[in-house]
């Protein structure tokens, strides 16, 4: 009860959000979400309750942040052996136009089998993001193509799906790993 | 498109076989911070990290949304702050910071030390989006990782709040534009990051290219140990090497031309003196001289002394503060300019002589080289109103200027009974400091005078013969029973002026360009680039006499070895070349002295005179350099007369 | 979008504030790489480069006679373009000589050569019009002697500016000396002499003590300075100086090797015949600076070694040494394959291929003027600037006395003028250093269409 009692919350600030975007930033940051995954199923952060979850923005195309993030997220879920399973990493596409649930689905599964790819319409994703603070932009380039510049945080959500720790970008994997390790311990 | 993932890809598979490693030292062009240091750190302790200001106070909220003033968290200890804002999207910004202070951190967990004294704060630039909440999640890092030393996460609670702070640490923030001109969710800054000490002094800024853990660790420690060991630095330099000869250039440039030239340069920072007692000294000449005349009406005082040698080397006294009389009367220099063959005044403006020494200039009884000025009190003027030399416009500019220079208030009425400064007192002060700058007991007047047979050399006394007997240098270069002042206090033709004047100059000219490296220098290229030189009549400029034309004044010889180059326009370098000059009797021309005539000198008898010349060094220079040395040098300082001054350009 | 860069070898100033740049894009641009690297931390301009700002010297006679910051339009798609759009006088002849931008680029430090003046002018309020902001009166007396503020060289929240002479013997011994950005002195510095050497190694025969430029080399850690000549020598008349026999032995003969962190030097290398212009390679894998010796007319390499020692060894001749064509600027490609050099006395800009920068080849040269000093270049490498002024008494004197700003395009084979202002015409004085601005680098928009036009200098008559 207690779970769905913060779910609701969740979905109330969402349509708080989604309305009044340009207060967000008073807004409680993190919260619940919904995309979809990279096998084209319709996903909810709040299905993960009762996992750790290790959530982090990015697109396929991203040439070098973005596969070391999640080379390091794949590390750190090796790092856990039989406590990985309490774990669960996802990559949230900020490139919906590109990353289709195929692509994504190749993506992440190259650095791990367990990894969830996610995106969704370009206004579902601007919507996660602005949830949990992601600043991201389109540069495009004169080919036509584009890149995009994003912030590259790694945001730690607990068993209650309460968003508990965000990483900096820059700190290793073994440090990523204690802190696993101690939120599943505080978690029981 | 599938290029770019299977490049994305490749990648992955570099970044994966090397997981365990730092990974972000793996993307290219990632900041050095992220990796190895590329270079040995100097030594802890071996340098000092001299102030950078202050730094500044300031409102915050620390991560449980509590009001804290910055200095506060600082706490006496020893900060690494950065500003950073959590949204930011470059890793070689915010994130490279945080890196950063995360090795630092883990390094404290080896180090009780460190972790004691240094504390880590990570300030947020954007309120809005970094709540204290959101400053929170960041301070969880450590909640399970890293527990050793402190890294806090603190934000403010508005710009308003936020803005006196970046101004303070000069953190200039501003939204990004995109191209359509609308802002956007970025922020430019430069990333810094300061390292402040518990006295709340700037110690030092990193930026992307210097923040790097170690060399911050490095500097940390430097500041520990310099904090428990003071003076260390400054006892390297108590162990300055002493200058032995002191009547030198600290520019020494004997034997340029040749290949094998070596420097010998001296130190600015140990050009260090003691002040003499030139009262003394004047009121008791050293052997070899007569009495100092001084005029009835400004006897010699220590107070006139000591204000004329303040206004010697005060560079204020020119139109743009860049001159004094010892920028071209240079103390180590004979008080000439070993360096110049004619001067050079403000604004770089061309002076077509040479400058004379001030030694012994208290009895000359002509000033100049062509003889215009009769004391020296007058003669200070000269230079002071001179367009190309210290260039002020007017009498009543440098007066009204020296009144407005507080170093002097009460100066000249403690001097002058009670006169202040005018164009009288000022002259008088001045020639009273030259006065008193009198050099003999030379070898040559310990042999000739207190006849000390071991005074002179066997080259030297057989030079004294020549001097007086075939080459006739005394016939000017006088010689008295008691006292020599080696000069007529006269004016004479050697043809060098005329030669100047009316002399036609060759094709090519020898250049040193470098040690070792003459070029000849077309007459076409030096002419592209130089004024037409000035012409230069010598005496009759004065006198308006056709008699006088290339007439130039005698100079006395003592300390001839130091006042090097020669002649009114300063044409040879050597004494050597100043016999030649002579031996050939001098540039015929029909006013041509008839004292001057070829002697036929023998090159031994040439080498006899020079060390004759080279004998005249008074004993005492080291003595008056030394306390030219510690005469203060007057430069513009805050106060001064300047437009600059109490405008908005400077109070900014 | 299309990243911006002053000259990069000019200006440190802007190399520390696009810090970042210059890591990314070191290696990054020969491969066209996406834009992810552009960093929220580096001023960024859309297009080109808006202003030149040129540091000029008054001219006794000319015009108002003093010194001056002179802003010229260069942006083709501005009405102005091609034009004078500002002209601030700071009063006097200082000897106007160099310029640098502060890290955050918000600021330009210029300085006097000869009342030591620093003239810190604000350039981000209004990039069409900076603003007289600060003038530093006391650098001599607060740096304990030193003369002649040459080179301001942006570090992290400080200037390091480079003196050329001291108020003793207005000789070449000098010093490096330390400000905050907020016009603070923080230390001097001085060159390692004989006397004392002050911990570094005397490598050759000579340990003058001069200095001139410095550029550094932050990844590895090194500041490299040259030597030039004394107050007496840079201030007086060209043909006398050449004619004094005296004056032509205080050039300096050195290159000195710091430790950039502790600010203490390590080696004096023997590099005769006055090496002035410093630049340093921007690729990450080149250990190398280059620096050109104007009396002797050389370009010589400071570079590490195999054994990671620093040396430096001539490599290349500027035009006929024997007829002195005194190379004076000198500019680095962004990639660092090609080296602009500028010889004063036959007025040509000449490239030099640095592929292998140990044996530079004279690719392309080209007469400028009469007479040609500075050189500055865009990022890209594709427009060039020049400008005509070396000293105020150094100059060609008559009709020779070319005073100008000329803007030219690199077209890949040959430089094409653009437009060039005559500053003798102008009554403007002696072009002497550039700097550039934009409005994009403080967060604005080059104004498209001007309700106001920028004033002309004809209105500034007025």
């Amino acid at each position: 009860m207690a779970i769905s009692g913060k779910r609701l919350g969740l979905l109330l600030i969402f349509c708080v959000l989604s309305v009044s975007v340009a207060r967000a930033n008073s807004e409680e940051i993190g919260g619940n979400f919904r995309l979809t995954d990279h096998n084209n199923n319709p996903f909810e952060l709040s299905q993960l309750q009762g996992k750790l979850v290790l959530l982090f923005f990015g697109y396929t195309y991203c040439p070098d942040i973005c596969p070391s993030e999640l080379a390091n997220m794949a590390a750190v879920l090796n790092g856990l052996d039989d406590q990985a399973e309490r774990v669960q990493g996802l990559f949230v596409s900020l490139d919906p136009v590109r990353d289709t649930p195929e692509l994504l689905h190749d993506y992440v599964s190259y650095f791990n089998q367990d990894l969830i790819g996610l995106t969704g319409s370009e206004a579902e994703v601007a919507q996660v993001a602005r949830q949990y603070r992601v600043n991201y932009r389109r540069h495009t380039k004169a080919d036509g193509s584009y890149s995009i510049d994003h912030s590259a945080n790694l945001y730690m959500i607990d068993s209650h799906g309460t968003l508990s720790a965000v990483v900096p970008y820059g700190l290793p994997p073994t440090h990523v790993l204690d802190m696993v390790r101690g939120l599943l311990a505080e978690d029981g | 498109m599938a290029k770019y993932l299977l490049v994305s890809l490749c990648l992955a598979v570099v970044l994966t076989a090397s997981v365990c490693a730092d990974q972000a030292s793996q993307i290219p062009d990632s900041a050095p911070g992220y990796g190895e240091l590329g270079y040995t750190l100097p030594a802890i302790g071996s340098y000092t990290l001299p102030p950078l200001g202050e730094a500044a106070n300031g409102r915050v909220l620390d991560s449980h949304g509590k009001q804290r003033s910055l200095y506060d968290l600082f706490d006496d200890g020893y900060v690494l702050m950065a500003f950073i804002y959590s949204t930011c999207n470059d890793i070689n910004g915010c994130p490279l910071s945080s890196h950063v202070f995360y090795k630092i951190k883990s390094a404290m967990k080896g180090d009780p030390d460190l972790a004691d004294r240094l504390k880590l704060i990570s300030l947020s630039f954007d309120p809005e989006i970094d709540t204290p909440a959101v400053m929170n999640l960041y301070s969880n890092n450590f909640r399970y990782a890293g527990s050793a030393g402190e890294w806090q996460f603190i934000t403010t609670a508005s710009h308003q709040q936020l803005q006196p702070i970046l101004r303070s640490y000069n953190q200039v923030i501003q939204r990004e534009i995109d191209r359509d001109g609308k802002t956007s969710v970025g922020y430019s800054h430069v990333l810094r990051v300061f390292l402040i000490d518990p006295e709340k002094r700037i110690r030092n800024i990193y930026s992307v290219d210097f923040l790097h853990h170690d060399l911050i660790i490095n500097d940390v420690k430097t500041l520990l140990l310099q904090e428990t060991d003071r003076g260390g630095v400054l006892k390297t330099a108590a162990n300055l090497p002493q200058p032995s000869h002191l009547s030198k250039p600290g520019d020494y440039k004997q034997g340029y031309e040749q290949e094998s030239y070596v420097t010998r340069s001296l130190d600015l920072e140990s050009r260090q003196g003691e002040a003499a007692d030139l009262l003394g000294m004047a009121n008791n000449p050293p052997l070899g001289l007569p009495p100092v005349p001084v005029p009835t009406d400004n006897p010699l005082t220590r107070a006139k002394i000591e204000l004329g040698r303040k206004l010697f080397y005060d560079r204020r006294l020119s139109l743009n503060d860049t001159f004094s009389c010892a920028m071209c009367h240079v103390p180590e220099q004979g008080f000439t300019s070993n360096e110049l063959a004619m001067a050079v005044g403000i604004e770089g403006r061309s002076v077509r002589r040479n400058s004379p020494t001030i030694y012994n200039t208290a009895y000359a009884g002509l000033l100049f080289h062509d003889g215009r000025e009769q004391t020296l009190e007058q003669q200070v003027w000269g230079p002071l109103l001179a367009n190309n030399e210290m260039a002020n416009p007017s009498v009543g500019y440098v007066l009204q200027k020296i009144r407005g220079i507080a170093d002097y208030d009460g100066r000249f009425e403690a001097a002058f009974e009670g006169r202040g400064v005018s164009m009288e007192t000022l002259g008088m002060a001045i020639a009273s400091y030259e006065r008193t700058l009198v050099s003999a007991d030379s070898p040559f007047d310990r042999w000739h005078y207190a006849g000390d047979k071991s005074a002179l050399s066997a080259s030297a006394q057989r030079g004294f013969e020549l001097f007086t007997g075939k080459a006739g240098c005394a016939a000017c270069h006088t010689i008295g029973d008691k006292h020599a002042l080696f000069s007529d206090d006269q004016l004479h033709n050697t043809g060098l002026g005329f030669r100047e004047s009316m002399g036609l100059l060759p094709e090519t000219q020898p250049v040193v360009v470098a040690p070792g490296v003459i070029l000849q220098v077309d007459r076409s290229v030096i002419e592209s680039v130089g004024e037409p030189p000035p012409t230069d009549v010598g005496r009759y400029e004065v006198t308006q006499n056709p008699d006088d034309r290339w007439k130039y004044k005698t100079p006395s010889l003592r300390n001839v070895a130091l006042t090097a180059p020669y002649m009114h326009n300063g044409t040879f370098s050597t004494l050597d070349e100043v016999v030649d000059f002579y031996d050939l009797g001098g540039v015929p021309n029909e006013l041509l002295d008839p004292l001057i005539r070829p002697l036929g000198l023998t090159n031994r008898e040439k080498q006899d005179l020079v060390a004759f010349m080279q004998s005249l060094t008074g004993a005492n220079v080291d003595t008056l350099v030394a306390d030219a040395f510690a005469a203060p040098v007057g430069d513009v300082s805050k106060g001064d007369p300047s437009w600059v001054h109490g405008s908005e350009v400077e109070v900014r | 979008m299309r990243l911006f860069k002053n000259k990069p070898a000019k200006s440190f100033a802007m190399a520390s504030a696009l810090a970042l740049c210059t890591t990314l894009f070191g290696t990054i641009l020969p491969l066209q790489a996406d834009e992810t690297c552009m960093s929220p931390y580096m001023a960024k301009i859309v297009g080109q480069e808006d202003f030149v700002y040129v540091w000029t010297l008054g001219m006794e006679g000319l015009g108002d006679g003093q010194d001056k910051l002179v802003t010229i339009d260069v942006n083709p798609k501005s009405s102005n373009y091609g034009k004078v759009v500002d002209s601030l006088s700071v009063g006097g002849r200082n000897e106007a000589h160099h310029s640098g931008f502060t890290d955050d680029r918000h600021y330009l430090w210029a300085g006097g050569l000869d009342t030591n003046k620093l003239f810190i002018f604000d350039v981000h309020s209004d990039p069409a019009k900076p603003k007289l902001h600060k003038v530093i009166t006391d650098f001599v007396e607060k740096s304990g002697g030193v003369v002649g503020p040459h080179t301001t060289y942006a570090l992290p929240g400080r200037m390091m500016i480079t003196g050329l002479s001291n108020n003793k013997d207005h000789g070449g011994r000098t010093a490096l000396v330390e400000y905050t950005n907020e016009g603070e002195f923080v230390a001097t510095h001085w060159m390692p002499t004989d006397q004392n050497l002050r911990g570094a190694e005397k490598s050759g025969k000579y340990a003058d003590g001069y200095n001139y430029d410095v550029r550094v080399l932050p990844r590895r850690n090194i500041m490299l300075t040259s030597s030039f000549t004394g107050w007496s020598n840079y201030m007086m008349d060209f043909g006398k100086m050449l004619q004094d026999k005296e004056a032509m032995k205080r050039f300096g003969n050195t290159v000195v090797l710091w430790d950039l962190h502790s600010k203490k030097p390590k080696k004096v290398f023997d590099v005769p015949g006055a090496p002035l212009e410093i630049r340093c390679a921007w690729q990450p894998n080149h250990n190398w600076c280059v620096t050109s010796t104007a009396l002797t007319s050389k370009i010589w390499l400071i570079y590490e070694d195999d054994q990671g020692e620093w040396q430096a060894k001539a490599v290349a001749d500027i035009g006929d040494p024997s007829k002195v064509p005194l190379p004076v600027d000198i500019s680095i490609s962004s990639d660092d394959s090609r080296l602009w050099v500028n010889t004063f006395m036959d007025g040509k800009t000449r490239l030099f291929d640095m592929s292998d920068p140990h044996a530079p080849k004279q690719v392309y040269e080209k007469k400028i003027g009469a007479q040609v000093n500075m050189a500055s270049s865009s990022w890209d490498s594709t427009r060039i600037y020049y400008t005509s002024s070396l000293l105020a008494n150094w100059d060609k004197k008559g009709d020779d006395n070319e005073q100008y700003f000329k803007s030219y395009v690199w077209d890949g084979g040959k430089l094409v003028e653009k437009f060039a202002i005559d500053f003798n015409k102008e009554k403007l004085g002696r072009a002497h250093q550039m700097r550039f601005g934009a409005y994009s680098l403080y967060g604005a928009v080059r104004p498209e269409e001007r309700d106001v036009s920028v004033a002309t200098l004809e209105s500034i008559r007025k």
